[in-house]
């Protein structure tokens, strides 16, 4: 153990009175007031990533059918202006997202246009590596921008994971880091208390499980002290999450993947873990054939399960205090082809779902006549976005994690 | 908390430990010594090492014994664990080669070498999830077990060979043209002396000596045409180093048995109290002399005054694989025993991935264990062994060692020995008899090795 | 007490269970059995044992015995704290009565047992065993053997006597527990959920059944009864009408079931969904086991949602193919592009969204058609082989030996276009293949042809490894695999081994007698227990990994799964779809194999 850690330990031993670990001081430091502090840092704000996989149609998604170039370059895929929702008089999104759309009407939507980065790359697994790594420059990074913030966040033995990957898939480049395993969590299981048999016997057990970790033992003891303080911070969270946990009988989500997903971490957020980032994915986006029906499916599963999601938060009252932001691996060609899809292509829209500043639009809308080779030119770094999430929201230095020369671009209120 | 007085008192520290009437071989010490240094014992092992005194016991752990855990000849069981390995491996989940190993760790009659492969894994820290070939991590074990107890100078050779390590390190690629510094730099700073005991000119010339060693489709190969055959300096010697040149150089180094010891002590005698250089400087002496025979100093460790210190008991926190191997290996669930992928995932849970540290630095060990997430895990994993009467039978196992009628006490003595106070006990009275390995298991101190 | 209660009712559910299935000997099926008559026509549920002392036979027999003993939960349960007891008060009643179980059962329920459930309109449902013995005196004996032990057993514990007993119509009848009563009526054992059911029965057996009362009159009932074949051991007839409409919740099969089962199953599942009687039978003797089930179709015939389902008059599946060392083998007739098109009806609403974006595939690799125009242009014959290979001829030989699979796709008559694309598809699929395995360091598949048969075979293999490669390494699984595609007529084989598209050509060239089923599955016991025994000391070695245990536990178990594969032998499931019916029946050739052994 290095002496960093040693010392850590100490402090924190020292800092939260376990010496004197009478029934005052324990509810105290698990109470609700102490949210923040088990968040471990100034705020308790959440990020949540939703990365659509593929590369998605930005021009579909957020459409400029009032532009001339839009019909003009997309003859079958072109969305009729009447089903589309709109945000400004020349642009609007997809018709699938309508639930998407009563979030901008409700002010918590920001559409940033033209996020890309130069010298666009149009291989899925090279772009996706910028986006995750936010490097544009070659050579092999192991770690991502958040993996990176992580290990920026300053961390106490015992504080809970401060990333989480939600999903079945492999830990996404993303979220890698060099000085932790950021855990990747499928359902809610882990998180609570595998106890068997009637209620009452739960509760018994429960009881008794916890009141062995609670008694004050006579000798002093800082190590075992430490460990009776996690063993009971754990399950007061179990227990907080059991509280909370609906029956799945009336929860208000669609029965899309996303939405399960998006519905397991609306959980964990209001069982209040000091969890803050927390990353998911969408795969499906590669429409080069028979876009149409592929793409509105797709966009239909993101846009109410996000919705659902936030309702859910809304009504917990933790909608101020989350952003959720989509991005892709890059945006898809201006021109359909001769398949009835697009193929790949550069800048695209990333959405932002929460407390935002600016609901709407932000930026304006890529040309579609001054093409980079058939491609939407970007205007905005990806990274000034990273910045602004980093900086501004969850209070982790951005130069660091993303390099210098990335200003935030404002985005959201800090409430 | 003031730390223990033999820990400033070098020599009485590592000297033998000879038991005494203020010291004396009873059930606790005996239970501690397997909890250091094998996965915790069954009872009738502990009764018998009770008996036969600390000597004989330290040897017995050292050399292995003649039956596995569930009685079978250990030669046969070791054969067929390598058998299982090099058949199972390539085409294994990550799931299935962890329990593989966990298999092994169940039911070895070598326990300590087990944990100094375990040791040596976190050491040479490599990862599966870089390396993506479990058949290489499976090879890489089987090396870390064939040094765990023998000589290092033939294991830090071997490491820089392993395929797996090369390509954890980006290491496969070394040409005389452009010299590949990864390994030259690991070895120096993670595996033998640390950092502030090279420069960085010692790491670009031993970088040179490693040139022409390549791994080619998952093989290592030397590459003669890319040996740069020039004379390099390295850590004040001069001469035409090859790959195979630098470990010796490095163990001439002081810095280097101090280092090693340092991690050996963190490993085996506590993780909480500081530890100074001048408690190391004896310990890595012995180190030197032996010919950095792994076996000789861990011998030390184990049979000396520091080791046994009561002050210093409980001053670890178990790893998961400890934590769950030697909950199994001390109530005897062994006909059958757990399904070892569910284990391995259950490690997981709880932080510790075999075959995936997070980072080249290893796991983070002592109270780092424990967040919010992994003591639910640990908790969770009691629960479900519990659970399952058909393996885990608690008052058979009492009544079988004759204290059927309290068994509550028996589990104490078997599980936590001395560690509970007053309150503890008597809020243990008082619960029923279904309730009680369920408080034991889970209670802080059992957490505590 | 309530130990006694519960040997009681243990014995007696065991005896009515067994009773059902035992009885007469020879009993010729146009007699109607004696208990039958005196179950109401409107009866819900009926189940009847029609060949009895066949089946304790078959029970009682050693192959039977033999398989019971290497089941794990069978072996703990014999060893159980209920069995024991529940053993004992049945050995002490044989003693009593001086037979031997089997003996006994034969002479118990020998002339028949029916077991039936009636629900009067606005009644509680009252369910109720009928035991016709062979011996009536044995019966009379075994009942106050039984209730002379309950009365002891109660004495020895210092209760008082639980029998309680009363009179009606000048029968006697007894309670048993809480719940249930019995009665002997005319030398048939009565037995009833409720006192009021026994006497209900009581009455009709003095008073006799009024003509079109009887559930032997019953018209479903009489057509039912004569469709069950001559060697069934027991049947049984639902009225699945009545149940809906007494609880909903349980007989109800929900509007849309998961994927596979729709697909597989979907115009049957509706059958049960919409049907109003269900009907049953099971046939055991030697060595060969049978089990039926019978639907009427919806009234009105289906929907036309399942078009894609239901063969016209004339078609059916294709003779199923089983080339040398077949492990299984399914034939299925399903019209995809009818089944495409209301897959919006037919499936999930999630499920039904993953399909749609099958269309970009389909795009992608079939020149801009979308999935419904590939859909259009396969016919409707679908059949899938899963066969041993011979591992022995392969280069080199893969330390894990899969069998391997083909899909025989029936393509329309007169299209050229569609077989070339199948094999486009195909060979672009293996170069998307090879990018990604170049990706996983694993070697790529090299494309090749052959012909055989005057048939040209698109195949792949493997990149042999590369000599002087570790001899202690096993040979990856993957060399069990050589993809291959063959246009052979109008049917189109892609296979993952070129052996497999080999012996399938002979087998297409060489077309059998077309069947009348809309699906045919087979499968062979003792042909995958060939497999799995290639492959023994690998699953030895997983199942001491996947249960924990020791080589020799391992051992054991992997052993008794092989046993138990070879115990059943040669199965067969079809499903036809007739005129008014739908059936489906599944029979096993126990202990053989098809085709090698005698």
């Amino acid at each position: 153990m290095s002496p960093n850690r040693r010392a850590f330990l100490k402090s924190s031993l020292a800092a939260s009175t376990l010496v004197s670990m009478g029934a005052h001081t324990v509810p105290g430091f698990l109470s609700r007031s102490a949210r923040a502090a088990s968040a471990g840092s100034a705020n308790g704000r959440v990020l949540v990533v939703v990365q659509l996989l593929g590369g998605n149609d930005g021009l579909n998604t957020v459409v400029p059918h009032g532009l001339e170039g839009y019909p003009r370059n997309r003859r079958a895929l072109r969305l009729a202006p009447g089903a589309i929702h709109k945000i400004t008089k020349e642009i609007g999104l997809h018709p699938s997202m309508g639930q998407m759309a009563k979030l901008h009407e409700d002010g918590r939507l920001s559409v940033i246009q033209g996020v890309g980065y130069p010298n666009p790359d149009r291989s899925h697994f090279r772009s996706m590596e910028i986006w995750e790594t936010a490097r544009v420059e070659n050579g092999a990074l192991e770690t991502g921008w958040l993996g990176r913030a992580v290990d920026a966040l300053p961390t106490k033995a015992g504080d809970d994971f401060r990333a989480v990957q939600i999903g079945t898939r492999s830990l996404a480049l993303a979220l890698k880091a060099k000085r932790t395993e950021i855990p990747s969590v499928a359902s809610l299981e882990q998180f609570r208390l595998q106890l068997s048999g009637s209620d009452s016997d739960r509760r018994a057990e429960r009881d008794a499980l916890d009141q062995i970790a609670r008694l004050d033992r006579d000798a002093n003891d800082p190590l075992l002290g430490f460990m009776r303080r996690s063993t009971l911070s754990a399950y007061d969270s179990s227990k907080r999450l059991e509280q909370l946990a609906p029956a799945s009988a009336d929860s208000k989500y669609p029965t899309y993947g996303l939405a399960k997903r998006l519905e397991l971490i609306a959980q964990i957020i209001k069982a209040g873990f000091g969890t803050r980032i927390f990353y998911t994915s969408l795969d499906g986006f590669d429409t080069h054939a028979n876009q149409l029906g592929t793409h509105a499916a797709l966009l239909n599963e993101l846009s109410d399960s996000i919705a659902a999601f936030h309702a859910d938060l809304a009504s917990a009252g933790e909608s101020d205090r989350v952003a959720l932001m989509t991005f892709s691996e890059f945006g898809r060609r201006v021109r359909e082809n001769a398949s009835l899809g697009t193929d790949h292509g550069a800048a695209a829209p990333v959405l932002v779902v929460g407390p935002v500043a600016k609901p709407g639009l932000v930026g304006e809308h890529p040309s579609l006549d001054d093409l980079d080779d058939g491609d939407l030119k970007h205007h905005t770094d990806f990274r000034r976005v990273y910045a602004e999430l980093l900086e501004n929201w969850l209070g982790c230095p951005g130069a660091p994690v993303l390099g210098t020369g990335f200003d935030p671009l404002p985005l959201l209120r800090k409430a | 908390m003031n730390s223990p007085g033999l820990l400033s008192d070098p020599s009485l520290a590592w000297s033998p430990f000879e038991p005494g009437s203020d010291k004396p071989w009873d059930l606790a010490r005996v239970a501690h010594l397997h909890r250091r240094a094998g996965f915790a014992a069954p009872w009738a092992v502990l009764e018998r090492d009770r008996r036969d005194g600390p000597k004989a016991s330290i040897q017995r752990l050292l050399d292995g014994e003649a039956r596995t855990a569930d009685g079978k000849p250990a030669a046969e069981f070791e054969s067929l664990l390598d058998q299982m390995g090099r058949q199972l491996a390539p085409a294994a989940a990550l799931p299935r080669l962890q329990g593989i190993w966990l298999y092994r760790m169940i039911f070895t009659a070598h326990p300590l070498r087990e944990r100094m492969t375990l040791f040596w894994h976190n050491h040479f820290a490599t990862s599966n999830a870089k390396v993506e070939n479990p058949a290489l991590m499976q090879r890489q074990n089987d090396l870390l077990r064939t040094h765990a107890l023998g000589a290092f100078p033939a294991l830090i050779n071997a490491i820089g060979k392993d395929p797996a390590m090369l390509i954890w390190l980006d290491s496969t690629v070394n040409r005389k043209a452009k010299p590949n510094e990864n390994y030259a730099r690991e070895v120096m700073e993670l595996f033998t002396l640390g950092r502030g005991h090279y420069s960085e000119k010692d790491i670009q010339e031993a970088a040179r000596a490693f040139t022409g060693w390549f791994v080619v489709r998952d093989r290592f190969q030397e590459i003669s045409a890319q040996h740069d055959d020039g004379e390099k300096t390295v850590l004040g010697q001069t001469g035409r180093f090859d790959g195979n040149d630098i470990p010796p150089l490095l163990l001439r180094q002081p810095a280097c048995a101090e280092f090693l010891c340092g991690k050996l002590v963190r490993y085996f005698v506590t993780e909480v109290d500081a530890v100074t250089p001048e408690l190391i400087a004896p310990l890595a002496q012995h180190f030197r002399d032996s010919g950095y025979n792994v076996r000789t100093v861990v011998e030390r460790i184990l049979s000396s005054n520091l080791f046994h210190d009561e002050a210093l008991r409980r001053h670890r926190v178990k790893s998961p694989v400890e934590l769950t191997v030697g909950t199994i290996r001390a109530l005897e669930v062994l006909k059958p025993t757990l399904p070892v992928d569910q284990l391995a995932e259950a490690c997981g849970r709880m932080g510790q991935k075999l075959y995936a540290p997070p980072s080249v630095a290893g796991w983070d060990w002592g109270p780092s264990w424990a967040n919010s997430t992994t003591m639910l895990a640990r908790t969770n994993f009691v629960l479900s062994l519990l659970a399952d009467k058909e393996r885990a039978n608690l008052g058979a196992l009492a009544a079988k060692h004759g204290r059927g009628n309290n068994s509550p006490s028996f589990l104490i003595d078997l599980l936590v020995q001395d560690a509970y106070d007053r309150k503890v006990q008597e809020r243990i009275a008082k619960a029923s008899s279904k309730e009680v390995p369920a408080l034991i298991l889970t209670s802080p101190e059992y957490q505590l090795a | 007490m309530a130990r006694s209660a519960l040997a009681r009712w243990w014995l007696l559910f065991s005896v009515g269970l067994l009773a059902v299935v035992t009885g007469g000997v020879g009993r010729a099926l146009a007699e109607v059995p004696k208990a039958s008559r005196l179950v109401q026509s409107d009866a819900v549920i009926y189940l009847e044992a029609t060949r009895p002392s066949d089946l304790v036979d078959q029970v009682a027999g050693g192959s039977f015995q033999k398989l019971l003993s290497t089941i794990p939960q069978y072996s703990r349960y014999i060893k159980s704290e209920d069995y024991s007891r529940g053993r004992e008060i049945l050995d002490f009643v044989l003693s009593k009565l001086d037979t031997t179980w089997d003996k006994g059962l034969r002479n118990l329920a020998g002339g028949g047992a029916v077991l039936a459930v009636e629900v009067p309109q606005g009644g509680l449902p009252s369910i109720y065993l009928l035991i016709v013995p062979r011996d009536a005196s044995f019966l009379t004996q075994a009942n106050t053997a039984l209730l002379e032990l309950a009365r002891k057993d109660a004495a020895d514990k210092g209760k008082p006597d639980p029998v309680k007993s009363a009179e009606y119509r000048g029968i006697r009848g007894w309670a048993t527990g809480e719940k249930g009563a019995y009665a002997i009526v005319n030398d048939v054992l009565v037995v009833g959920d409720r006192g009021d059911t026994v006497k209900r029965l009581i009455d009709r057996t003095l008073d006799g059944v009024k003509a079109g009362q009887s559930i032997v009159d019953d018209a479903a009932w009489k057509t039912r009864q004569a469709e069950t074949r001559p060697d069934a051991l027991a049947w049984g007839f639902a009225r699945l009408d009545r149940l809906r409409q007494i609880d909903a919740k349980k007989f109800e099969v929900p509007e849309k079931t998961p994927l596979p089962l729709t697909f597989f199953f979907g115009s049957w599942i509706e059958a049960l969904r919409k049907g109003s009687w269900i009907a049953a039978s099971l046939g055991w003797s030697g060595e060969k086991l049978a089990a039926g089930i019978t639907l009427p179709k919806p009234e009105g015939g289906y929907a036309a949602l399942y078009k894609g389902f239901i063969p016209p008059e004339g078609s059916a599946a294709a003779p199923l193919l089983s080339p040398p060392g077949t492990i299984a083998s399914l034939s299925l007739w399903r019209d995809l592009a009818a089944v495409w098109e209301a897959k919006a009806d037919l499936f999930q609403p999630q499920e039904a969204q993953d399909l749609s974006k099958l269309d970009t595939p389909a795009g992608q690799f079939f020149g801009g058609s979308d999935f419904a125009a590939v859909a259009g242009s396969i016919n409707n014959n679908w059949r899938l082989v899963i066969a041993r290979q011979d591992y022995s001829k392969m280069k080199p030989v893969p330390d894990l030996k899969y069998p391997a699979f083909a899909l025989v796709l029936d393509l329309k008559p007169d299209d050229e276009d569609f077989p070339l694309r199948l094999k486009m598809a195909f060979q672009s699929f293996v170069g998307l293949a090879n990018l990604g395995s170049a990706q996983n360091k694993a070697p790529p598949l090299e494309l090749g042809s052959e012909t055989f048969e005057e048939v040209t075979i698109a195949t792949t293999r493997f990149m042999l490894p590369k000599s002087g490669t570790d001899p202690q390494e096993p040979v990856h699984y993957r060399h069990n695999f050589s993809p291959s595609v063959a246009h052979v007529g109008n049917h189109f084989i892609i296979s993952s081994s070129v052996g497999l598209t080999r012996d399938l050509i002979k087998a297409l060239k060489s077309p059998a007698k077309s069947g009348d089923t809309t699906l045919t599955i087979e499968a062979d016991g003792s042909e995958l227990a060939k497999l799995l025994e290639i492959n023994r000391s690998r699953m030895v070695m997983q199942n001491m990994l996947e249960k924990g245990q020791d080589k020799a536990q391992a051992e054991e178990g992997v052993d008794t799964l092989l046993s138990v594969l070879r115990y059943l032998g040669h199965g067969r499931l079809t499903a036809r779809d007739g005129a008014d019916t739908f059936r489906l029946s599944l029979d096993f050739a126990l202990g053989r194999s098809k085709g090698d052994r005698p």
